[in-house]
């Protein structure tokens, strides 16, 4: 990892002492996922279908116990009308969760990008001092 | 007995425009409704300042460089508001000619001596609680003598390269000046006291930043420092980018006068209250310091790193965002759940399971769309009254009778800032009385088994 990448994933490991737990979630999904994070795609890959699957699975978790429910009341069309509601389901918590981390891994972004311009002012500035020292 | 030692701030800058003069002045204005205060502009080459303040000033007042130059002339600071004097940098009939020795000065290491003797005359003519030194955005020595002298520095910058470079060039040209055993510079005279901390100020910054990840990058970029200044390590404030600010400043001083509520006031207040070193009674004579001085709430403050207008108009933004991919998701919801549900409607069941999912995805959908759409709402409301507040704090100080298109625009913010305040409060009573014949509705169909004719 260079010294670049190393300032830059000290900004996402830094201070967290007061950063709410849903945060921290979104900040080490966000570190994992950076592209300077050095985790190769495939492995990001498979971290987003992992997430997905536990979605899905406890969607379909919730459509077996109402089906459940059902099946006590002799009713057989339980499951395609519940279809329609872990779709739109899905596609709520894709929303409510999606755009939220977008949102915030774009900050996050920003504050790197910044960081990594104003690191590379400051190195100048030292390098250029030692020249003069030197001189 | 000689007066007690005043508190001598200075704002500096590594280049101009950064807003050192906003800063100063109304730091000095909050500053003035608890202690004698004085501004003194060290700006000699440009002077913002002087201008800004030109108006308030008599004829006769003169000049920092006319007392620097005759040092047996007697100071007398122009008084521009209840307890707070203003000395320009130079005399009000004399602005033009002194520009070529301004920026001698500006040159000269002698400055520091000459300044320190000034302020030393100033403080045995008159008591001053608070001296406040706006200073030229650069290198230049009047700057060191500034933060030679200052129990507090402020150095203002923005969060870009070209604001990081100047601040860069700003502290090793203080650490070079404090090295070199010149007369004039500070380790040249073992008599004067070390300096004060320099505090970094981060002036019109972007909502694009969390406070957290901001604080972190200056944070890292601080840590590194290992010259002799005395540097505080902490960024002390980060101002946003105010609307407010951009539009009275230049027509009138003092934003915090007409606008106490900007996020820049509070950010002065806080300011204000960290750095002075007085007791608490005594801020508690000014009230928006009185509000402030349990620390959860300075915190707050402290964290808050978008502007009034900014955070109402994102409200807008985000209720209207949000509504629409709401009902765009739950209406294709409703459709395919229709489409593919192939119940038997004469079943009672069916029909149960129908209609209760039909009843709750429109009511989610109805209920997170009014909260959204009043939050929208409250946005406008906030955004027209807070324009209002201020249109008319500005005609108030300026004193100028306004015109007849002047009058009606006021008129329009207050007719469109009442008609948001009712659609707000109707919302909230439709909503209450919508969610009474809801609740009135599903109880009826729960214990009957049928809707209400």
């Amino acid at each position: 990892m260079s010294t670049h990448d190393a300032d830059v994933s000290s900004l996402l490991k830094g201070a967290r002492d007061e950063v709410s737990f849903r945060r921290r979630i979104v900040d080490l999904l966000g570190g994992m996922l950076s592209p300077t994070s050095g985790v190769p795609v495939a492995c990001k890959t498979m971290i987003v279908l992992l997430l997905f699957l536990c979605v899905t699975a406890s969607f379909v978790l919730g459509t077996f116990i109402l089906l459940i429910v059902a099946s006590v009341f002799n009713h057989q069309t339980v499951p395609t009308t519940l279809f329609a509601a872990v779709l739109s389901g899905h596609a709520l918590l894709g929303a409510a969760v999606g755009f939220p981390v977008t949102i915030r891994m774009t900050k996050l972004e920003d504050a790197q990008q910044l960081q990594a311009k104003l690191i590379q002012v400051q190195k100048s500035k030292i390098a250029r001092g030692q020249t003069r020292a030197t001189a | 007995m000689p007066p007690p030692k005043p508190a001598i701030l200075s704002f500096v800058s590594g280049k101009g425009g950064v807003g050192k003069t906003l800063l100063s002045s109304n730091f000095a204005w909050v500053c003035s409704h608890f202690a004698r205060t004085l501004i003194i502009d060290l700006d000699f080459q440009n002077q913002g300042c002087t201008g800004l303040f030109l108006s308030l000033l008599p004829h006769e007042t003169h000049g920092v460089l006319h007392y620097l130059r005759g040092p047996d002339v007697e100071v007398k600071p122009a008084e521009i508001a209840k307890q707070l004097w203003f000395l320009p940098a130079s005399s009000v009939n004399d602005l033009a000619p002194t520009t070529g020795n301004a920026v001698d000065f500006l040159h000269n290491v002698e400055i520091l001596e000459l300044l320190r003797a000034f302020l030393a005359r100033i403080c045995a003519l008159e008591r001053y609680d608070v001296i406040v030194l706006d200073c030229h955005g650069g290198l230049d020595y009047s700057s060191v003598a500034a933060y030679s002298l200052s129990d507090h520095t402020i150095l203002v910058g923005e969060a870009n390269t070209v604001a990081f470079n100047g601040t860069l060039e700003l502290l090793s040209f203080y650490d070079l000046s404090s090295r070199r055993p010149e007369p004039g510079s500070p380790s040249g005279d073992s008599s004067l006291a070390p300096p004060g901390p320099i505090h970094f100020v981060i002036n019109r910054l972007a909502p694009k930043f969390t406070y957290d990840d901001i604080q972190r990058v200056y944070d890292g970029l601080l840590a590194g420092y290992q010259g002799p200044l005395n540097l505080d390590r902490h960024v002390l404030s980060f101002v946003p980018d105010e609307s407010f600010v951009a539009e009275s400043f230049g027509d009138y001083a003092f934003l915090i006068q007409l606008a106490p509520w900007s996020v820049t006031a509070k950010k002065i207040y806080v300011l204000v209250l960290t750095l002075l070193p007085f007791d608490r009674a005594r801020f508690a004579v000014f009230k928006p310091l009185r509000s402030l001085k349990s620390p959860k709430a300075r915190r707050k403050i402290q964290r808050r790193l978008i502007s009034s207008e900014s955070a109402s108009v994102k409200m807008v933004m985000y209720a209207y965002g949000w509504s629409t991919v709401l009902v765009f998701l739950l209406v294709i919801a409703e459709l395919v759940g229709i489409a593919i549900a192939p119940g038997d409607p004469s079943r009672a069941f069916d029909a149960f399971l129908r209609s209760s999912l039909i009843v709750t995805f429109l009511a989610a959908a109805g209920i997170l769309c009014l909260v959204y759409l009043v939050r929208a709402q409250i946005g406008v409301m906030r955004y027209y009254r807070e324009v209002l507040k201020f249109r008319k704090a500005l005609v108030r100080v300026k004193a100028v009778r306004g015109g007849p298109w002047q009058f009606f625009s006021l008129m329009r913010l207050r007719v469109m800032w009442l008609c948001c305040a009712m659609v707000v409060y109707g919302i909230y009573s439709i909503g209450a009385i919508y969610l009474l014949i809801g609740m009135y509705f599903g109880t009826y169909y729960l214990f009957e088994g049928k809707w209400p004719s």
